[in-house]
């Protein structure tokens, strides 16, 4: 192109690294050169042309997916190579800054928010539980959240922004909450991201899994893969929470028809059944949870107020009765997140008549398995070989 | 037991150097933070340099999941920006070393060039003759050249800081740089693009 001896100097020109004197002398050399000045010409032409190109840049939705990714592989180490170095790095900052101080503050503020369903359940957890944190939180900037965990349940309060949420699988005993100004979301395993505006619930979308959003005065909603729920407009023109209740909204992603309400509504009936057992009612809480399991079988309290009647009726002295319920609970709802404590309620059933074959055999799968303490306990006089 | 705890606290006043010193003490929302940053940059990057789509989510992934181990190896300077965008292209060119990447970047490419800049008429019609010829001649570049370019011209680094980056002199970044900007102009040339 060129046989200018300073045909090297256009990069160095462009790139700024001349001295002023030098730059000078180099323009005055452009405008006479017309060997460098094309070449000149041509590169700026090229790096516009360059700068111009479509932009592949990746959309915003596979951006925060492959931040959550990225977050949870690097907290729980799961690519292997240098994660666990990681992850024990992680775990000891979250220790020394639970130490350091703001500790009460936040068990303060998650206390106050206390789920129901924990309230009825069993308290006979033996098995040692996973103490590392279960959930990945990605937050976009301006988000103002906390994670604490404490004695298998793990809580992420969520006061302002947005979050995606990753949580991996929980093993029996674990929850994972999320709490909202105006209510909550539990979840047992799965990826998802939720906006809070203004002291109230803006949207909720799930990637993977199921989560359960419970937002005060209104039904609960049981969101899938792929669905969204998305806060009727005058809830975000008044926040704080709203005793009316209001049509809860889930929609494929990517629709955008106007929202459909639940099918069923079994959220009252549910938490007056609670009311009864928490009021020492056992007999009656039994009656109410059954009739909302038979009206709502589908519905997403159906699984816990299954269980729960079982609770009831051993609450009530009822065992033969609660036992005939577990068991029921256990046929039906096969992978219930109760359904050790299920069955360590048919197994106490079974021994006290007799039965070690039942009784052994409804627990075989939680025996050897570091559950010694209350399989034993319920398996009783058929623990014995 | 103690409770884990884990706050975020605002960081979006903190510089980039800051963050990643958060990085490799352990902390995951300045990780974030510096995802947030820089991700799509670093994306775009690693997107140019491999040339296709396919594998790129992958190296990015990966580049962010190494950053705590590698975060202490930054400089110092104020953004980062262009030291990730390095780091990206370096491990893209890394990946595409397999050579069952390779062929299906074959296969890529020449999807690239033929489907996307001889039977565009739309881009064509638009005037874009010129974008879609120096597309495909872009990715027709070795990855060497192509890497020194995209860090140079796109992200517009110095030649010094892509030398950095790469982890080679910077008289090889101006020669690579050279042979590719004549490449490509040859290409436009051919194309019927003049400057």
């Amino acid at each position: 192109m060129s046989d200018c001896d300073r045909r090297w100097e256009v990069d160095v020109y462009r790139e700024g690294r001349l001295g002023e004197k030098d730059a000078d002398s180099f323009e005055r050399h452009l405008r006479v050169c017309r060997d460098c000045r094309r070449r000149n010409e041509c590169d700026e032409r090229l790096r516009m042309l360059a700068r111009a190109l479509p932009d592949d840049g990746p959309s915003e939705l596979t951006l925060r997916r492959l931040r959550t990714r990225v977050l949870r592989d690097v907290a729980t180490g799961a690519p292997g190579r240098d994660g666990a170095r990681w992850l024990r790095v992680a775990v000891a900052a979250g220790v020394v800054v639970a130490l350091a101080g703001g500790l009460g503050v936040m068990r303060g503020a998650v206390r106050a928010r206390a789920a129901h369903v924990a309230a009825a359940a069993p308290a006979e957890h033996a098995e040692p539980l996973p103490t590392t944190l279960a959930g990945t939180v990605g937050a976009v900037p301006g988000a103002r959240w906390a994670q604490v965990r404490d004695q298998g349940v793990e809580r992420v309060t969520l006061d302002e922004g947005t979050v995606t949420v990753h949580v991996r699988h929980q093993t029996v005993g674990e929850r994972f909450l999320v709490m909202l100004p105006d209510g909550e979301i539990e979840v047992r395993g799965t990826t998802f991201d939720v906006t809070v505006d203004a002291g109230a619930t803006r949207e909720v979308h799930v990637d993977e899994g199921i989560v359960e959003l419970r937002l005060r005065g209104r039904p609960v909603a049981r969101l899938g893969a792929g669905e969204t729920w998305d806060a009727p407009a005058q809830v975000v023109a008044e926040p704080a929470v709203s005793a009316r209740p209001a049509p809860a909204a889930a929609r494929p992603a990517g629709s955008s028809a106007p929202a459909i309400a639940p099918a069923d509504d079994g959220a009252t009936a549910y938490a007056r059944a609670i009311q009864l057992l928490r009021e020492g009612r056992p007999g009656e809480a039994a009656a109410a949870f059954h009739a909302l399991a038979a009206a709502h079988p589908g519905g997403p309290q159906a699984e816990d107020a299954s269980f729960l009647e079982a609770v009831a009726l051993a609450r009530a002295g009822r065992l033969g009765e609660a036992a005939d319920a577990a068991e029921h609970h256990l046929a039906t709802f096969p992978s219930s997140f109760h359904r050790k404590e299920a069955a360590l309620l048919v197994a106490r059933a079974a021994s006290g008549r007799g039965d070690c074959v039942k009784a052994r055999s409804v627990l075989a799968p939680w025996s050897g398995r570091g559950d010694a303490a209350d399989v034993s306990a319920a398996l009783g006089a058929c623990a014995a070989p | 037991m103690s409770p884990l705890l884990r706050t975020h606290g605002p960081s979006a006043g903190a510089t980039d150097a800051e963050l990643l010193a958060s990085v490799a003490a352990g902390d995951l929302a300045a990780l974030g933070e510096i995802y947030d940053r820089h991700a799509r940059d670093v994306w775009r990057a690693v997107r140019r340099t491999l040339g296709d789509a396919s594998d790129v989510e992958d190296v990015v992934h990966q580049m962010f999941l190494k950053l705590p181990q590698i975060a202490p190896s930054y400089d110092g300077r104020a953004s980062c920006r262009g030291w990730l965008c390095g780091i990206g292209v370096r491990l893209a060119l890394r990946h595409r070393r397999g050579v069952g990447r390779f062929r299906r970047m074959l296969g890529a490419f020449g999807d690239t060039v033929h489907g996307r800049h001889e039977h565009d008429p739309e881009r064509q019609a638009a005037g874009n003759q010129e974008l879609a010829v120096l597309e495909g001649a872009l990715a027709a570049l070795s990855e060497k050249k192509r890497a020194v370019f995209v860090l140079v011209e796109l992200e517009g680094l110095s030649t010094e800081d892509a030398a950095r980056a790469l982890a080679i002199p910077a008289a090889t970044v101006r020669t690579r740089l050279f042979h590719a900007r004549r490449e490509l102009q040859e290409a436009l040339d051919q194309g019927g693009v003049q400057p």
